[in-house]
């Protein structure tokens, strides 16, 4: 059941609309756990199991956590939880890459093994939802949340089902408290939620999915691709991925809204950053702060050296890597962006300028480092996108080998009509790509660009009106999975 | 209501330009008449484009004593559809040819939403033969079946549609079928290799195990429906280029081995027989000609005497 289906605003519908006629916290939550149950095994029935499994082991933990007083116990308890949570997570989507990587690695100093490769699938959304729970059994053993007994609302935590396949990983000091406390109906917050889902069927479906052919086209002929289509291909990827992405969260965010749920933010327009730095703060937000509280602040400890400090960064960089896919292409993108944040950690923060969010004239400087920001984000998609590490090369090569080959740029551009009937004119393409830069540069101090109460109530709708006209007419050719689905 | 306002705007401009009865799905009207009044033995013919490209009814029905019903349209209905479309209408004596596109076994069993959606446009009353499947795939492509609905409104593809169906020999047309629902227009042109190339091949990507023996179970469930009421069923392999064929020879042949394993009745001719010379073909690779139509047909009729269909009384 996609987000941007009829069939999934009509369950939405339904589920709204038992969720708000009962009225008991109890009930609502029970509603949440059968909805969420019933989306994810539509998806896939196979792994319901798992997902259960998951969410009973750390609520047994939970409680464990919360009785027991003695270190060694509770050290114990926490690590049945991180081995079972993260080992499933290990080997559902590790294991066979581990195994072909220590082939390879023992076969380069002369040893001959026949490793074991299982043909497993991964589960959808285990790499969300794992983390979403480890999280809580993590909080609780620092005792920085209680441990919960309500069962109903711990399930439902782990498997809320705007979230499950590709999160924002809401943590249980936020989504959980929600989850345990009372909720009323609020107009204006449903009425914002469905103003960022509008928001978000916008991105993905008449940008995301339309660029995905021009970009796929292009990488699946990497042999008689330019130098030129190539780079285009990766701003157009660049694009597509942020549309697409985004577009997820703002449309999870959404529903969790008209339920009366506040998520955690997970973009906050990563592409006007000015250093790779605040990229990084700007960027899948939820999952960079994981990383930060679980992996980096452990491993940095409290009063570390700018060694440790550093080191730490680049491990925490190259394992959120690693968690995008198992590949030493995302471990090397991992890589290169926690070198490029690295300066950063020895540099005094600058002030931000106060209203500098609400300022449309950007200063030259600013828009220089907005741009070599960008430019860079984009290069190291060459390793996010490439399908191995020698393709990977092999654009770099053509990238920069054929830069400065200014004929060959004009024919890059036949990649923008990627099929015979593409719905998109290379012109309107170029139009829509800087309405959106427009858009969200503007409203950039919102969380969303929709959020326009300030406007008169004709021209809001004309503006709703305008976009549903939009994606109607772009955005209902082609019908794509959302990309972080595959992580 | 200002949506809603531009909705039945919108809505009533596209049923006023649509040339809905000169549509080449309109020709689910004419199949169902047949269907209902066509005169017994009759041979009824299921399956996608494929099937109505690809028979010659006259020749069949005079070679076998058996009244064609080529049902063959389009497979974006889906096989599910297809075999729930003829079942009440069968009567004791007939003889069903299953001949679904390899598409079908993966992700066109239930159809594709805007095919399904654009055949209950020009007949409604195909609503009782859809299956939860149709339905919820109907629901999931649902914004492209509005989508649709909305560019060809504001486009307005009425006007260009009625000049193409207006051309006589223009293949995709309700008027381009005969008597017996085979597509016959197009025999007086030559091919269009230009569009064949544009196609890679059947769609393979899902055509699992899974998928292929759901296709498998609901023509096993529709085969024991037929033998209730004395009505022999037959499966035969598609027609497809041989080029096309070689080029999906393992998926093809994983069908095949699935099929025989698994399938509750006959099967009268191999996915090698089926694979015919590309220039047997018209515009796509499940498309014949005239001229491959008649082979593909009397083919079809070596096939049924040897299983006792259409003996030739010496």
């Amino acid at each position: 059941m996609a987000f941007t289906t009829p069939t999934y605003i009509i369950f939405l519908a339904v589920v709204f609309g038992f969720y708000w006629t009962v009225r008991r916290r109890a009930w609502q939550n029970g509603v949440l756990l059968l909805s969420s149950y019933l989306f994810y095994l539509t998806w896939d029935a196979r792994f319901g199991a798992l997902l259960l499994a998951t969410g009973v082991l750390d609520y047994v933990v939970g409680l464990g956590l919360g009785r027991v007083r003695r270190p060694a116990v509770r050290r114990m308890l926490l690590i049945v939880s991180l081995a079972g949570d993260l080992g499933a997570l290990a080997f559902f989507k590790y294991f066979n890459f581990f195994s072909e990587s220590f082939r390879q690695f023992a076969q380069s100093i002369g040893w001959q093994t026949d490793p074991v490769l299982v043909k497993v699938l991964m589960p959808l959304g285990i790499s969300f939802y794992t983390f979403k729970s480890v999280s809580y059994t993590i909080d609780v053993y620092r005792g920085q949340i209680e441990p919960t007994r309500n069962l109903i609302a711990y399930l439902t935590y782990v498997a809320f089902f705007p979230q499950i396949m590709a999160g924002p990983i809401d943590r249980s000091g936020n989504l959980l408290r929600q989850l345990l406390a009372a909720r009323q109906f609020s107009y204006p917050l449903a009425v914002d939620g469905c103003r960022q889902m509008l928001w978000g069927f916008f991105k993905k479906m008449v940008l995301a999915d339309n660029l995905f052919p021009i970009v796929d086209r292009v990488f699946a002929t990497l042999t008689v691709s330019t130098g030129p289509s190539l780079a285009l291909a990766l701003l157009l990827f660049a694009f597509q991925i942020y549309c697409d992405f985004s577009a997820y969260s703002d449309l999870a965010i959404g529903a969790g809204k008209l339920l009366g749920f506040e998520s955690v933010r997970n973009f906050a327009y990563p592409y006007f950053s000015t250093s790779p730095a605040e990229f990084w703060r700007r960027w899948h937000m939820s999952l960079m702060n994981w990383f930060r509280d679980y992996v980096y602040f452990p491993l940095a400890g409290k009063s570390a050296s700018r060694i440790r400090r550093g080191a730490a960064l680049l491990a925490t960089f190259l394992l959120s890597g690693l968690w995008h896919g198992p590949s030493w292409n995302f471990v090397i993108w991992g890589g290169i962006n926690g070198a490029a944040v690295l300066p950063s950690m020895f540099q005094r923060r600058k002030k931000q300028i106060a209203g500098k969010e609400r300022r449309i004239l950007v200063s030259p400087k600013d828009l220089l480092k907005m741009l070599s920001t960008f430019a860079f984000f984009c290069l190291t998609l060459v390793f996010f996108r490439a399908a191995t590490l020698s393709d990977a090369i092999l654009i770099l090569k053509r990238l920069f080998a054929e830069a400065l080959h200014v004929r060959v740029y004009r024919s890059s551009l036949g990649i923008l009509h990627p099929f015979n009937g593409y719905p998109l004119e290379k012109w309107q393409l170029a139009l829509l790509l800087a309405a959106l830069v427009s858009v969200e540069w503007v409203q950039r101090k919102y969380e969303h660009p929709l959020t326009l109460d300030a406007w008169p109530r004709s021209a809001r709708w004309l503006a709703y009106t305008g976009i549903i006209s939009l994606v109607l007419y772009f955005g209902t050719y082609i019908v794509q999975e959302f990309y972080y689905f595959r992580f | 209501m200002l949506q809603v306002a531009l909705g039945i705007v919108v809505g009533s401009l596209y049923v006023w330009q649509r040339p809905f009865d000169m549509e080449a799905n309109a020709a689910t009207i004419d199949k169902h008449n047949l269907l209902d009044h066509q005169t017994s033995p009759r041979i009824v013919l299921i399956g996608g484009s494929g099937f109505s490209f690809g028979i010659k009814s006259p020749l069949l029905e005079r070679e076998t004593g058996y009244h064609p019903v080529n049902m063959g349209l389009n497979m974006g209905y889906g096989l599910d559809f297809m075999l729930h479309e003829v079942e009440d209408s069968l009567r004791a004596g007939d003889v069903v040819i299953v001949s679904p596109e390899y598409d079908m076994f993966g992700d066109f069993y239930y159809g594709q939403g805007p095919f399904i959606y654009s055949m209950l446009e020009h007949r409604p009353a195909n609503l009782k033969y859809l299956s939860f499947g149709n339905v919820r795939e109907l629901s999931d492509k649902g914004f492209l079946i509005v989508g649709g609905i909305f560019r060809y409104t504001v486009t307005r593809q009425g006007k260009e549609d009625k000049r193409v169906l207006a051309i006589e020999y223009f293949p995709y047309r309700r008027r381009a079928y005969n008597e017996y629902g085979d597509m016959t227009a197009h025999y007086p042109q030559p091919r269009r290799p230009y569009d064949i190339d544009m196609f890679a091949g059947p769609t393979t990507r899902h055509l699992t195990l899974e998928n292929i023996d759901r296709a498998i179970d609901g023509m096993n469930r529709f085969a024991e429906r037929c033998r209730r009421k004395e009505v022999r069923v037959f499966f035969s392999f598609a027609a497809i280029s041989d080029h096309h064929y070689r080029l999906h020879a393992e998926v093809i042949n994983l069908v095949a081995a699935r099929l025989r394993q698994r399938l509750n009745f006959q099967i009268i001719n191999t996915p090698d027989d089926a694979a015919l010379p590309l220039d047997l073909f018209y515009d796509t690779y499940y498309h014949l000609t005239g001229e491959g139509a008649e082979r593909n047909t009397l083919q079809l009729i070596d096939k049924l005497r040897k299983q006792g269909v259409g003996v030739k009384q010496e």
